[in-house]
């Protein structure tokens, strides 16, 4: 039997599975896509992604074992998300799992998605120096965490509202830019000016994040200036998003002596946060671990990485759903 | 040949093990909770059988609740595919169709709730099931059951269904158990619509009606 784990990953709307070996390389990684499905909804749909999970489940699995080249026996366990996520999207992901575990009979182990997503920037190279602090931006999180390594880790604050790449999206769809409007976003701010001065919120010194405040003041700005130029409000929007980020990094950074700066989560692949968490390290003489965006987003390597941390320190969480998870927590 | 039948879209999720058409576990005949896994595991202790001996996976693909019936289905998919055998797909009201004739022997009219004031209906006569239905019950019963004068009622509806017909002999009847009896007993009629990889089993939705 190889030292191979299958992670399967769907707590939200993209059906992903993955083999990796315990040093991280990725023997495959499949991604099947529902952004079709809900471009159209200008966000995702939870019922529509539970049913495209089942739909796609099955073809994921057998493409990820069908690239790596092995056989189930080849297997030593499956990683499988157990939350936060989406509930239908969730109990697709684990009862598949559970049954391939008992028809296979390799031990299934529940995973902590943001675990996952922390593990993300040591695929296929190790990227991360410990101790090192951690933003995880992404559609579904925004949080601060400090890790000692790769397992113990402590959270030191996180949004109390949107996250940010939900607010980067339905900015996105405000300024007519589609699903998903992050990118695009991103794209239209390189193209304008940062002359609207939008809030910043919650700029004290902690760590917490709000970003409804600012979404709902990019929302009235355009009510109230419909023939406002459109890359000017992007320009503006995102660099208050950056001035947040950034801020809150380099406190946490300081207050928490760190070898690394990891970023991960979809935002991640945002060009000007690398740029702003570029110049940041630099200064601050700290390494910035940015794992590639193919790991930046949802992805069943990240998952199967996280269950060999699993393994090591003989937990076996049970692959049952949990809406809500902290990032503390296994 | 052992054969597996998971229910899951109604209140109590079922899982029976059958051999050669007879019943040797039935989740009802044990405190059991919804995790199916779990579920499958006791199945296979109490039976000292193992899992590579299933040859055959009879799985109710509703209407029900959506979590519910996802999670039947997803297991009996993933089940099957570890196993390299198929999912022979039968809906909920098929299942209950045949137990409460096989009970009554009435026809049976079972709903389910759906969105928005629709509910899914399903009937079943002459000893096979009729196409199911999708909307209002007070716009598809009238003409569904116009021809009866006795039926049995299975589902949430039973009181707007007799307001409907206060001139029929109505049953209403609401007890499942024997769902497993009656997948082991029916598996054979089943097994032509086995569904293998890359083919799989899929929730029923309003989709199918709209």
């Amino acid at each position: 039997m190889s030292d191979l784990i299958l992670g399967i990953e769907t707590s939200c709307d993209d059906t992903a599975v993955a083999v990796v070996d315990a040093e991280g390389s990725v023997r495959s990684s499949v991604v099947s896509s529902q952004l079709q499905t809900h471009a159209a909804f200008g966000g995702v749909f939870p019922e529509f992604a539970a049913r495209e999970h089942i739909t796609n489940i099955l073809p994921t699995v057998h493409e990820a074992l069908r690239l790596a080249g092995i056989q189930p026996a080849d297997l030593k366990a499956i990683g499988v998300t157990r939350g936060p996520g989406l509930i239908g999207s969730l109990l697709v992901g684990l009862h598949t799992a559970t049954a391939l575990g008992i028809g296979w009979n390799k031990p299934v182990i529940g995973i902590n998605h943001l675990r996952g997503h922390l593990r993300s920037a040591d695929l296929e190279e190790r990227r991360v120096v410990y101790p090192a602090t951690i933003l995880m931006v992404s559609g579904g999180h925004s949080l601060l965490a400090y890790m000692k390594n790769e397992t113990d880790i402590r959270l030191l604050g996180s949004t109390r509202d949107d996250s940010v790449g939900e607010v980067f999206d339905k900015v996105g769809r405000m300024l007519g830019l589609g699903y998903p409007g992050g990118p695009e976003v991103d794209k239209l701010a390189r193209q304008g000016q940062a002359n609207i001065p939008f809030p910043r919120p919650l700029m004290q010194n902690n760590y917490e994040f709000s970003f409804s405040g600012l979404k709902s003041a990019v929302s009235r700005y355009l009510a109230a200036n419909p023939d406002a130029v459109l890359a000017d409000v992007a320009a503006s929007f995102v660099q208050a998003v950056m001035e947040v980020l950034v801020k809150k990094s380099r406190l946490a950074l300081k207050k928490n002596p760190s070898k690394s700066f990891l970023i991960v989560g979809g935002v991640a692949a945002n060009s000007q946060l690398r740029e702003e968490a570029a110049r940041l390290c630099q200064n601050l003489g700290v390494q910035l671990s940015l794992p590639p965006v193919r790991w930046s987003t949802d992805n069943g390597a990240m998952i199967a990485l996280a269950a060999f941390d699993y393994l090591k320190l003989g937990i076996h969480k049970p692959p049952l759903p949990q809406l809500q998870l902290s990032i503390n927590e296994f | 040949m052992l054969t597996l039948g998971i229910s899951t879209s109604s209140n109590q999720f079922i899982l029976a093990l059958g051999e050669d058409n007879r019943l040797i576990f039935n989740s009802g005949d044990y405190e059991s909770d919804k995790d199916i896994g779990a579920l499958m595991l006791l199945a296979l202790e109490k039976t000292q059988r193992s899992v590579q001996e299933i040859r055959r996976i009879v799985a109710d693909i509703g209407p029900g609740g959506t979590s519910r019936v996802r999670t039947g289905v997803s297991f009996a998919n993933g089940l099957a595919f570890s196993l390299s055998i198929g999912v022979c797909p039968v809906s909920l009201f098929e299942l209950t169709g045949k137990l409460l004739w096989e009970r009554h022997q009435l026809p049976v009219v079972s709903t389910i709730n759906s969105l928005k004031g629709n509910a899914y209906i399903g009937f079943f006569d002459e000893g096979a099931m009729q196409p199911t239905r999708f909307g209002f019950i007070d716009q598809i019963l009238p003409d569904m059951a116009a021809h009866l004068d006795a039926f049995v009622v299975a589902g949430p509806h039973s009181a707007a269904i007799q307001a409907l017909f206060p001139d029929k002999k109505i049953v209403l009847d609401n007890d499942l158990a024997g769902i497993a009896q009656i997948i082991m007993a029916h598996s054979d009629e089943w097994a032509a619509r086995e569904l293998k990889f890359p083919h799989i089993a899929l929730p029923i939705t309003e989709k199918h009606f709209l």
